[in-house]
């Protein structure tokens, strides 16, 4: 097992820039996701470290190896860098058996027959496919081709494994499946997992670490996913990851309002975040379930514009002063007593939590 | 008076029952969602109602008007049946410009120049698409198709709007987007919808009336989005909207205790009143579980996973699992800790799947 | 993009040698024509180039290429879009049945039908006008299939296959919501075909129709048949007529080049709007759930459809084949069709005595075979190259590549006898090598086409898999990429193998002596007047291709015709 480093790697190819000065650390043994939207060029970064693209510039390590060097020339070709990878339309031959596929790089390896077939059926094993070796990929559903795929990956014990959405193509019920099936692999066997998607769900599921990356190819935040989740340092990573409420606000009088709103607003707010509320820095951010509603009362009023029943939870848009905020109950909580809140009703929210976020940080959709 | 009266209606593929006697009112203005797994028979029901399959037995009315009668031999085509239809796939076509879309059925109904060109940019207006009147519909994204094939469909003022699946192939932004339009359309022109979803939460956030299917188009449950989540009728209705954990239990003294896991201690005292033997299932959802650290049904942590808003906790009492979501900012268990559930709801289904008083 | 990790230099080299291959191969025959044609002693000549085009033979040619083509053209779509109508919405009966008929014209080489219509309709003895014209007691035959309107006939029997196919594809797999929403907004089955169903497949029948233009402009076949008899030529006909009365004389040959240089020109502007229109109209029509289209019910129709359907095809492939058959087996052409005046003796003295058609045979197979080999493995190379190696300079093996699809046989032909006939010191004039580069220039396109399709269906993922378990560039290559492309490969083969075998346009100008294929002898046979040595050979072709459609179908397991033209 080994750990990945890249040093401020490079993706610029004549007019197209990818990312610059990417640098990362991927732990021995961790289960690290790399999350971003489509195109910010997350899949280079891992068609990179498996030698499939050349760094324009920087350098690649899997544990103490250099195996790509853009200034010093230096690139170990794919086959000899002892990784597994599992593609997201899954790659698997469809002229060979699952155990032929899965046999694959062992025979490359030069394997000897014996121990070969033992391992190969112990990684098909390990996938819950015993019984279906000599099928061939046709045969299979789509959950099963990808476990054909992680099996082929692992079976020749690999330093590092590289997931590339390998879950985007099934449906929901078979990703929460096969979402456990691969943190259970990694913490069975130890090997060191880069997942790579655009999939928050999947990535808060099963990572150790999560890395964020923005559209422009840079790296905003990497941490733990609970952490990054309920306090990610920037706005960007606020709005990626979750439904949030960017919520601009005003100084009037000495006091916070939220924009066009006659109340002001009644939280907590510290003398820094004050200071940078004055400049017109910030807004405020908040997830629409740490916001409490009541009828009457509350750290500010608005008015209901819009309720949606969506079974557990009840959805409301609600009206305050300009700007519309969106905010959750559980289903039986808002039905507890009688009456929900009624379209048009006038209610009170207090916010459990607010953060306060550059606006330069938070990109134009945030506010779309 | 209802508007779309569907009685006795059956319908047979060779030996395969699709639509097994079906009866159903649906008043004017109503927007009615038909729900159901793939292949229950929601969608042959839809297009029974179109035209585009005719029914074998029964007979469909709609204001006074037969539509389809087996029992007076007569069946309307669909082109003149006078509904509006929005499809899965947009079925918008790409050889004519957004406007001469959303015209054609005017032209077909030989209204005048003028009118044609007034109620299709009525239309147009009220489905945001005015400016892009003489682009193509190549040219569009996948909600702007969708808005294409609503105006079209809206354009001579249908009195019954049938929608077949019209969100699937949009992703899940667009989605609520649309849902919001769609209703909104109806409340401008009030017109009837019916719609058919796999999608429990589009079925929620737009119906006034959900008609829950299983195979045969067999009615489970009829009811608003609210009754029909938090009352559901049967076990199959509780099992295919939201999430559900389904539990075993025994009764002893009284007490109701998980299944084989008496020292965990009583779920609850209140049991329904029921003929010995068999107690009913215990069925309750996810986020009606609460996990306390003392006192409760002990059991332990085996699986913690964050979802987001969400942390899905898999506890295990005994030898039963028992699914478990919290939300993000309550305190976290971890794998392997000991844990107590508490029940704020539950219900309650005998073996046949019918609800149990509790 | 960033290279690739090979070493520089074996990229490259590969790119090379598949360039100078098609430049060889392709290009430069097709400029030696333009040069030929316009070039007069180092100097642009177009007032020479004017002064050929107004001789009244050539002028004629001309004008009588582009009429058959455009009433050819017309007649074909008309039958096309109405067969493939009535097999794909109505509720004909036997409907699957029918569809696999209809494609039967595309097997049979044009010309052999030809040589039976004439049998059955030639003025004087033509079977047909000679029972015309016992039974009504008439002096003048009914038909002359010596005109161009037989030509136009014969040539749309066997070419309207081009169109039903596109169309009765494309209606097939057209989104049945489409005509659904259309019925639903009020609109009846006539109004739908009109404002929807036919706007939408405006771009196959175009395809189509376009398709049979191409081939009825290069036709050889059917006019030398048919046309020649009555001093009626097409472009292709008259440039074989010039160049074999002259005995190769410099007129000629210029006349030849320059007429082929319009074959050129009209083969690239149709190739052109092809492309034009299929890039501007292509509709995102194709279905994503499988459901019924919507069939019109015949009603009374539907017999009466149905049969005339069968006499469409029984006239059309039934009648001559069996006209072939019969006149083969007749001891001497003339006598009636009775048991005691049928041998066999026609077909074994053919197959085991008579020189000419032995050695045309045995040519047309060799010939075909290593053809179809190394077509399909230079094919294969170059495919690969422009599908999967990312070097710069790909797109001039994309642009050579197409080349050859516009090329008519006849002008490849002549090409290859300017640039073989000891211009550049390599003399293959009269030998079955010319033959064989002109069938490798000829089914180039073909190839490069098969096999890059079959290419780009093994994603690239599936190579990069293998490099990640271990395997080099090289045995990813033999592993992965070659077995899931060798039924493309197969294919490829076959689909050039059995065109070859039995074409005539390509050969007809090339042949010596020694190297006369299967058409050649054919078309001899016929001219010399023996007429039943003609229909054996041409029965035995047939039994040919018959056998090779089966073994295609068996080794790829689809039902690919290999045809169309010849």
């Amino acid at each position: 097992m080994a750990d990945v480093r890249l040093e401020k790697l490079g993706a610029v190819f004549g007019a197209h820039r990818v990312f610059e000065g990417f640098t990362l650390t991927i732990r021995d043994g961790e289960c690290f996701s790399l999350l971003g939207p489509s195109g910010c060029g997350k899949s280079v970064v891992m068609r990179m470290i498996a030698g499939f693209e050349h760094p324009s510039a920087g350098e690649v390590f899997i544990g103490d190896q250099l195996v790509s060097s853009a200034a010093g020339k230096v690139h170990v070709p794919t086959e000899s860098r002892n990784i597994g990878v599992v593609f997201q339309d899954y790659a698997v031959w469809p002229h060979k058996t699952v155990f032929g596929n899965v046999v694959y790089p062992l025979q490359i390896q030069k394997v000897a027959a014996a121990e070969a077939k033992t391992r190969t059926l112990e990684a098909i094993a390990q996938v819950h496919l015993t019984g279906l070796e000599d099928r061939y990929p046709s045969q299979l559903s789509g959950g099963q081709q990808q476990r054909v795929a992680l099996a082929r990956a692992l079976v020749s014990r690999p330093k590092i494994m590289l997931l590339d959405e390998p879950l985007t193509n099934l449906d929901a019920n078979l990703r929460e499946e096969m979402r456990f099936e691969i943190k259970d692999l990694q913490r069975r066997t130890g090997v060191t997992i880069l997942y790579v998607t655009h999939d928050q769900e999947v990535a808060l599921a099963i990572s150790d670490r999560i890395g964020i990356m923005g559209a422009d190819g840079s790296l905003r935040q990497i941490g733990d996913p609970h952490a990054i989740y309920t306090d990610p340092d920037d706005g960007f990573v606020f709005n990626f990851l979750g439904v949030a409420n960017f919520i601009p606000v005003e100084r009037r009088n000495g006091a916070v309002h939220i924009q066009g709103s006659d109340l002001p607003l009644r939280a907590e707010i510290s003398p820094a975040a004050r200071e940078r509320i004055a400049k017109g820095e910030v807004v405020a951010a908040c997830r629409p379930f740490e916001i409490d509603l009541v009828r009457d009362g509350g750290a500010t009023r608005g008015v209901v514009r819009r309720r949606v029943f969506l079974g557990p939870i009840v959805t409301y848009f609600i009206m305050v002063g300009a700007v519309e905020i969106r905010a959750q109950q559980e289903a039986a909580e808002a039905f507890r007593g009688g009456r929900p809140l009624e379209e048009g009703e006038a209610c009170g929210l207090t916010f459990q939590a607010l953060r306060w976020y550059d606006k330069a940080s938070i990109g134009k959709e945030a506010f779309a | 008076m209802a508007h779309v009266i569907l009685r006795d209606i059956t319908k047979r593929f060779g030996s395969v029952v699709a639509v097994d006697n079906l009866n159903l009112e649906i008043a004017r203005g109503e927007c009615i969602s038909f729900l159901g797994p793939s292949g229950c028979g929601k969608t042959t029901t839809l297009r029974m109602l179109a035209g585009f399959e005719d029914l074998d037995e029964g007979e469909i009315l709609v204001g006074d008007r037969v539509i389809s009668s087996s029992f007076k031999n007569y069946y309307l085509p669909p082109e003149k049946r006078d509904f509006g239809m929005v499809f899965q796939a947009f079925a918008v076509w790409p050889h004519l410009s957004v406007f001469d879309n959303v015209a054609f059925p005017l032209q077909i109904r030989g209204l005048s120049r003028s009118e044609i060109r007034e109620k299709t940019t009525t239309a147009l207006t009220y489905t945001g698409l005015l400016d892009a009147k003489d682009d193509y519909p190549n040219a569009l994204s996948g909600g702007q198709k969708q808005r294409i094939a609503l105006a079209r469909s809206i354009s001579f003022n249908p009195t019954v709007m049938l929608l077949d699946e019209p969100l699937s192939n949009l992703d899940p932004k667009m989605r609520e987007v649309m849902r919001f339009e769609i209703k909104e359309l109806q409340k401008r022109f009030n017109f009837t919808i019916i719609y058919v979803t796999h999608d429990q939460a589009e079925a929620m956030a737009l119906s006034d009336r959900i008609v829950v299917m299983d195979f045969g188009a067999l009615i489970q449950q009829d009811d608003t989005p609210v009754n029909v989540y938090l009352k559901p009728a049967n076990r199959f209705v509780f099992g295919f909207i939201g999430l559900s954990n389904f539990l075993e239990v025994e009764v002893v003294e009284k007490q109701v205790y998980l299944k084989g896991a008496r020292e965990a201690g009583p779920v609850t005292a209140g049991v329904p009143l029921h003929a010995p033997g068999k107690p009913p299932t215990l069925a309750c959802r996810p986020g009606e579980i609460d996990l306390v650290r003392d006192g409760g049904v002990r059991g332990v942590v085996a699986r913690r996973v964050l979802l987001g808003d969400i942390i899905d906790y898999r506890v295990t009492v005994g030898s039963t699992e028992v699914r478990v979501q919290r939300n993000v900012r309550k305190p976290v268990f971890n794998e392997g800790d000991p844990c107590g559930l508490t029940f704020s709801t539950l219900h309650w289904y005998d073996e046949t799947g019918a609800r149990v008083n509790g | 993009m960033t290279g690739t990790d090979r070493k520089f230099g074996l990229a490259e080299l590969l790119l090379l040698f598949s360039v100078l291959v098609l430049v060889i191969v392709v290009a430069v025959p097709i400029l030696l024509i333009i040069w030929n044609a316009f070039v007069v002693d180092g100097g642009l000549n177009i007032a020479g180039v004017a002064q050929v085009l107004s001789q009244p033979d050539v002028f004629q040619a001309v004008v009588n290429s582009l009429v058959i083509a455009a009433a050819v053209t017309v007649l074909s779509t008309i039958l096309g879009v109405f067969f493939a109508w009535l097999v794909s919405r109505t509720d004909l009966p036997f409907k699957g049945t029918m569809k696999l008929l209809f494609l039967v014209p595309f097997m049979l080489p044009s010309f052999i039908g030809a040589i039976a219509w004439k049998i059955l309709l030639s003025p004087r003895a033509g079977l047909i006008n000679k029972g015309l014209m016992s039974l009504f007691g008439t002096e003048q035959a009914l038909f002359n299939i010596y005109s161009l309107t037989g030509i136009i006939a014969v040539e749309s029997m066997y070419l309207f296959p081009f169109v039903f196919i596109q169309v009765s594809g494309a209606l097939e797999r057209m989104d049945p919501t489409l005509e659904e929403s259309a019925r639903i907004s009020g609109a009846g089955l006539i109004t739908i075909t009109r404002r929807i169903t036919l706007p939408l497949m405006l771009p196959s029948i175009a395809a189509g129709a376009l398709l049979v233009a191409l081939y009825s402009l290069a036709h050889f076949g059917v006019p030398a048949v048919l046309g020649t008899e009555s001093g009626i030529f097409n472009i292709p006909t008259l440039i074989y007529q010039k160049i074999y009365a002259s005995g190769g004389r410099f007129e000629a040959i210029r006349a030849g080049t320059i007429l082929s240089s319009i074959l050129v020109v009209s083969a690239a502007l149709i190739l052109y709007s092809q492309n034009r229109i299929l890039t501007a109209g292509r509709f995102q029509v194709i279905a994503g759930k499988s459901v019924r289209p919507m069939l019109l019910k015949l009603r009374g129709l539907k017999y009466p459809l149905l049969a005339l359907s069968v006499l469409y095809i029984a006239v059309t492939v039934l009648l001559p084949t069996v006209t072939i058959f019969l006149v083969a087996l007749l001891r001497t052409y003339g006598l009636s069709f009775a048991l005691e005046n049928m041998t066999l003796h026609n077909f074994t003295y053919i197959l085991f005595t008579m020189k000419l058609t032995r050695d045309a045979i045995w040519n047309s197979f060799y010939l075909s075979l290593a053809a179809a080999l190394v077509t399909m493995l230079v094919g294969t190379l170059i495919s690969y190259v422009i599908v999967k190696m990312r070097v710069r300079g790909k797109f001039l093996l994309e642009f050579l590549g197409l080349l050859p699809f516009s090329v008519p046989g006849t002008v490849i032909a002549l090409g290859v006898i300017l640039m073989w006939s000891g211009k550049f010191g390599v003399n293959l004039y009269n030998t079955a090598w010319i033959i064989f580069v002109a069938y490798i220039a000829r089914y180039m396109a073909f190839a490069l086409k098969s096999t890059s399709a079959a290419l780009e269906q093994v994603g690239d993922s599936l190579e990069e898999a293998a490099r990640a378990c271990g395997a080099s560039h090289w045995q990813a290559m033999k592993d992965v990429v070659l077995p899931l492309i060798k039924p493309g490969m197969v294919a490829a083969f076959f689909l050039i193998f059995l065109p070859a075998l039995r074409e005539l346009t390509t050969s007809v100008l090339l042949y010596g002596p020694t190297t006369r294929t299967i058409g050649v002898a054919i078309y001899a046979l016929n001219e010399d007047g023996e007429t039943v040595y003609a229909a054996a050979l041409s029965a035995v072709a047939l039994i040919i291709i018959v056998i090779g459609q089966w073994v295609i179908k068996k080794v790829t397991g689809t039902t690919k015709i290999a045809g169309g033209g010849s």
